[in-house]
C-alpha cells in the first residue's frame, strides 16, 4: 500500500510498515468453507473456498473422472424450522455456479431460514457435495399476520397506528438523506487530497441510493445488479471498458456492479494476447435502465 | 395528577471510529475527532451545562461509543486536541482585528467567544477529560449515557456467536471503566438487529435497545402500539422504535430545518478564503487549502459559492429558535392524536439521530437543541421529555414481540453494509474470527508474551469489525482510507496468528502493534472461548 494516506506526513517505514508492505491480504486460507450471510428479505451472499485436497479426496473415492461432466451448483435448502440432517429439508433448489466467482448472491422467498451446499450433480444425478455453510433466516419485511388475543386493538384504529408509525414508508431509505449527509461530511475532507479513482471495475458508479418517488399512495422501486462473469486464455489481457482487470490462477474473472437509474451500461470486453497485441478477441455486454 | 398526554425520548447517537495514528506526526483523518469535538461533544455539553444554571430540567440519551470513549480519553489525541483548539482560538483572536468594522465582526466575534467557551469547559471544568462531563450529568439523572457494539460492529453479518457476544461484552466492559457502573441500553451499531442478539445483551445486563421502525413494526406478533410503547424480546430486554415523523422533520431533503438560508454555509470556509500566507500556519504541515471549521457565510439560497452572504448569528439563532418551537408544536400534535387512538397508556415518541449532525453539519443544531429543551421544559405540558429507562420504570409491563432482522441503513435491511463495493471484506473478518475462537480454545489463559499477543488479535478484530469501513466503502468517500484500515487490521490480525501457532512471536512487532492500536487496555481475548 502507498502511504499517500497521511497527506502531511514524512512517510516513516517502520517494522510494521515494512513487515505489512510484503504481502496484500491472503488470497486464500486453504480450508475448504463457505459462509452465507443475509442481505435483505429476499437476498443472501454465500462465499466460499475450496481448496484441491477436496477436489483430489473425492476423486479418490469415486474415480479420476468423476467430475468430468459434473454440473457445479449452490443447492439452496429450506429449512425453516427443521433441524437440518441433510435429508429433511422442507424443499431445495439448485443455482448454477462457476466456482471461481468465489462468492454469489442468491435470491430466495423472505421470511424463511437456509442453508447451501456446493456441490456437484453427476450425470446419473448424484450430487456431491464440497461443502456446507453455517445456516441463515431471512426477515418476512411484512407487518405480521399474528395477533396476540391480550394485546389487541381494534381493527380500524390498528390502521391508524400503523400509518402513524410510517407503515408506508419502511425500507424506503428512511435515513438515506443521513448517508448523503455523511457523504458529504467527508467528501469535505477529500478536497486537496490526490485521490486516485479506484481501478477496480467492481466500483463503477457508486450505488445510487435513491428515494422511490412516494407520489401519494404508490410507489416502486426495482434495483439491477449486473454481473459480468468468464475466463480467458492464461496468455492474455482482459480489458473491460477499456480498464484492466486482474484475472485469477486460471484465467477466470468475476464482476458485479449496481445498475443505477438513467443509465445505459456498454461494456466492450476485450482479451488481448500479452505479446502479440494483434490477437485479440471482443464481447460487448449492453443494459439500459429507464424510468418513466 | 400529571397533565402530561405523551412522552419524548431524544436519542444522540455519538459515534466516531478509533482513528488515531502516533506513528504519523499529524494524521488528516484525525481531524475528524476534533472537529466533532468542538462542533458537537462540547457544545452539546455547554448546552447542558446551561439549562443545569438556568434550572431548567431536561432528560437526553446519548450514546457514547467504546471507540469515542476511548479516543476521549486517550494522551494523544487529548495533547493534540489542545494543540487544534488552541490554534483555532490563536486565529479566532486575528480575526477580531481582521474583521473590526466590517460586515464579518459579529460572526468573528461569535467563533472567538465559543472557542474560549469550549477551552474553558474542556479544560477548567473537565480538566482535559470530556467524559467527565458527561458523567456528570448521567450522575445528576438528566442524561442516561448507553453504550454501543465494541467498535461499531455490524452484528447481522457476523456469524459466529462468539463474535457477537464479544462486541457485546467488550462494550459493556469498557462502559464499567469508563462510567463506573454497567450500562442499561446499548445501541446496536446501525441498529443493526439479527436473531438472537438480545440473548448476549440480557447476559450483560442491559435493559433496552433501540431500532428502526420497521423492526418492530414487522415483528411477531404485532406490536399492538406500533413504534409508540416499547416491546420485550422474547429474552426480555425492551426494544424502542424509532419515530419516522419526527425524523423526517429534521432531515427531510425538501422542508428539513438544516437548510434554511439563514443558517451557516457548511462549504464556504475559511481554509479557502483567507491569504494564504495568513491561513498557512492553520492548515495542515502539507501546506494544501482544506476546511478549517471557520465559515462566514449563510446558505443564502441556492447560489454559487461566491455568490454567499455573510453570515449573521443573531439571525441564524432566532430561526433555530423558531425551528425548534415548530418541531414541539408537531410533537404537541402528534401526541395528542397518538393519545386519542392509545388509550391505555401514553404513548412515546423516540427520536433518534446521529449526534455529529448537530453542531457539525447542521451548525445551528446544537441551538435548536436548546431552544427545544427550554421551550418543552417553559411552554407547554403535553409533553414530557423522558430516557427510556424512566418509561420502563413506569411501564414495566409491555407486550413480547419477536422483533424482525432490520437496520436504519438504507432500505432497511444489510445492503449498505454488504453490496458489490465491500462484500469481499467479509471472507477476512469472518475467518479472523474463526482463527481467533480457535486461538482461544487453543491457549486458554495464557500470561506473558503469548497473553499479550492474544490480546492483540482480539484488538486487531474487533477494528476490522468496525461497520464504518464498509460504509465509507458504499459511499465512496473516504475509500481509500477505510479499505486500507480494513486490510491493515487483518494483516495485523494474520501476522500475529502466524507468530502464535508457530511458536514465534516477534516482541517488537506486538509492541509495535500494542502502540499504534491501542484501544481496549484491558481486552481479554479469553471473551472468544
Amino acid at each position: 500500500m502507498d502511504e499517500k494516506l497521511s497527506s502531511a506526513a514524512v512517510i516513516k517505514i517502520d517494522t510494521a510498515a515494512a513487515r505489512e508492505a510484503q504481502y496484500d491480504l491472503p488470497q486464500s486460507y486453504g480450508k475448504t468453507e463457505s459462509f452465507l450471510l443475509p442481505k435483505d428479505p429476499n437476498w443472501m451472499f454465500l462465499f466460499w473456498e475450496i481448496v484441491n485436497e477436496t477436489f483430489e479426496q473425492i476423486k479418490d473415492k469415486k474415480g479420476q473422472n468423476v467430475f468430468d461432466n459434473a454440473r457445479m451448483v449452490i443447492r439452496v435448502y429450506d429449512i425453516t424450522d427443521k433441524d437440518f440432517d441433510g435429508t429433511n429439508a422442507n424443499s431445495y433448489f439448485d443455482v448454477p455456479v462457476v466456482l471461481d466467482a468465489r462468492s454469489w448472491y442468491l435470491q430466495v422467498p423472505s421470511g424463511r431460514t437456509y442453508i447451501c451446499d456446493i456441490g456437484a450433480i453427476l450425470p446419473n444425478g448424484e450430487f456431491i457435495i464440497l461443502t456446507r455453510s453455517n445456516k441463515t433466516t431471512v426477515p418476512t419485511g411484512q407487518i405480521s399476520n399474528i395477533i396476540d388475543e391480550k394485546w389487541m386493538m381494534v381493527e380500524g384504529e390498528y390502521e391508524k397506528i400503523l400509518k402513524m408509525s410510517g407503515a408506508d414508508m419502511f425500507g424506503t431509505g428512511a435515513s438515506e438523506r443521513l448517508q448523503h449527509i455523511f457523504a458529504q461530511r467527508w467528501k469535505a475532507f477529500e478536497i486537496g487530497r490526490d485521490s486516485n479513482p479506484s481501478s477496480h471495475i467492481s466500483s463503477w458508479g457508486s450505488h445510487t441510493l435513491h428515494k422511490p418517488q412516494t407520489d401519494e399512495d404508490i410507489w416502486l422501486k426495482a434495483a439491477c445488479e449486473i454481473i459480468i462473469y468468464g475466463q480467458a486464455s492464461k496468455n492474455a489481457d482482459v480489458y473491460i471498458k477499456g480498464e484492466k482487470i486482474d484475472l485469477n490462477e486460471d484465467g477466470g474473472f468475476y464482476f458485479r456492479f449496481p445498475l443505477n437509474a438513467g443509465q445505459n451500461v456498454d461494456m466492450p470486453i476485450k482479451a488481448q494476447h500479452k505479446t502479440k497485441e494483434e490477437k485479440q478477441r471482443f464481447i460487448t455486454i449492453r443494459a439500459k435502465r429507464e424510468e418513466a | 395528577m400529571e397533565q402530561e398526554k405523551g412522552y419524548l425520548s431524544l436519542v444522540l447517537h455519538a459515534h466516531l471510529p478509533f482513528i488515531r495514528h502516533p506513528e504519523y506526526p499529524d494524521f488528516l483523518e484525525e481531524d475528524w475527532f476534533f472537529e466533532a469535538m468542538v462542533e458537537t461533544y462540547l457544545p452539546l455539553l455547554n448546552v447542558y451545562e446551561n439549562l443545569t444554571a438556568q434550572g431548567v430540567d431536561f432528560r437526553v440519551t446519548m450514546s457514547l461509543t467504546p471507540p469515542l470513549c476511548e479516543m476521549m480519553s486517550d494522551e494523544l489525541l487529548i495533547q493534540r486536541f489542545r494543540h487544534y483548539l488552541n490554534q483555532r482560538i490563536e486565529l479566532s483572536e486575528k480575526e477580531l482585528e481582521r474583521t473590526k468594522n466590517t460586515e464579518f465582526a459579529y460572526v468573528a466575534k461569535m467563533y472567538h467567544d465559543k472557542f474560549h467557551r469550549y477551552r474553558e469547559l474542556f479544560e477548567n471544568y473537565y480538566h482535559g477529560r470530556i467524559l467527565e462531563g458527561f458523567k456528570k450529568f448521567q450522575n445528576m439523572g438528566k442524561l442516561e449515557i448507553i453504550t454501543c457494539c465494541a467498535t461499531h460492529g455490524y452484528l447481522p453479518l457476523q456469524v459466529q456467536d462468539q463474535s457477537i457476544k464479544a462486541q457485546i461484552k467488550i462494550a459493556a466492559n469498557n462502559y464499567r471503566k469508563h462510567f463506573g457502573r454497567s450500562p442499561r441500553g446499548i445501541w446496536l451499531a446501525e441498529c443493526a438487529y439479527n436473531y438472537g442478539v438480545d440473548k448476549y445483551l440480557k447476559e450483560e445486563g442491559i435493559r433496552f435497545f433501540f431500532m428502526e421502525s420497521h423492526g418492530v413494526m414487522h415483528g411477531v406478533p404485532r406490536p399492538k402500539y406500533g413504534i409508540y410503547a416499547p416491546v420485550y424480546t422474547p429474552q426480555g430486554v425492551a426494544a424502542f422504535a424509532r419515530d419516522m415523523e419526527s425524523a423526517q422533520q429534521v432531515w427531510s431533503a425538501e422542508s428539513g430545518y438544516p437548510g434554511d438560508p439563514r443558517y451557516r454555509e457548511f462549504y464556504r470556509d475559511l481554509g479557502y478564503d483567507l491569504d494564504y500566507d495568513y491561513v498557512k500556519n492553520y492548515l495542515h504541515s502539507d501546506g494544501v487549502r482544506r476546511n478549517i471549521g471557520m465559515k462566514y457565510y449563510k446558505i443564502t439560497g441556492k447560489v454559487a459559492l461566491n455568490q454567499k452572504q455573510p453570515y449573521y448569528p443573531s439571525d441564524a439563532l432566532d430561526v433555530a429558535a423558531s425551528h425548534a418551537g415548530n418541531f414541539m408544536f408537531n410533537r404537541q400534535k402528534q401526541v395528542e392524536y397518538l393519545s386519542s387512538i392509545i388509550t391505555d397508556r401514553k404513548p412515546l415518541v423516540v427520536s433518534m439521530y446521529d449526534a455529529e449532525l448537530y453542531g457539525h453539519w447542521w451548525y445551528e443544531g446544537i441551538d435548536f437543541l436548546e431552544f427545544l429543551f427550554k421551550k418543552i421544559y417553559y411552554d407547554q405540558k403535553d409533553i414530557k421529555l423522558i430516557t427510556p429507562f424512566e418509561y420502563l420504570e413506569r411501564y414495566p409491563v409491555n407486550q413480547v414481540v419477536q422483533p424482525s432482522p432490520s437496520s436504519w441503513g438504507d432500505k432497511g435491511y444489510n445492503d449498505v453494509w454488504l453490496n458489490s463495493g465491500n462484500d469481499w471484506i467479509y471472507r477476512h473478518l469472518i475467518k479472523a474470527a474463526e482463527r481467533m475462537i480457535e486461538l482461544a480454545n487453543r491457549f486458554p489463559n495464557a500470561g506473558g508474551v503469548l497473553g499479550r499477543a492474544l490480546n492483540q488479535c482480539a484488538r486487531e478484530l474487533v477494528l476490522m469489525q468496525s461497520s464504518d469501513w464498509a460504509f465509507l466503502m458504499t459511499v465512496g468517500t473516504a475509500k481509500e482510507y477505510s479499505t486500507k484500515r480494513t486490510k491493515d487490521h487483518v494483516k495485523r490480525f494474520t501476522a500475529l496468528y502466524e507468530m502464535i501457532v508457530g511458536n514465534r512471536i516477534d516482541e517488537n512487532y506486538l509492541k509495535e502493534l500494542e502502540w499504534k492500536d491501542n484501544i481496549f487496555q484491558d481486552i481479554d481475548y479469553n471473551v472468544y472461548r
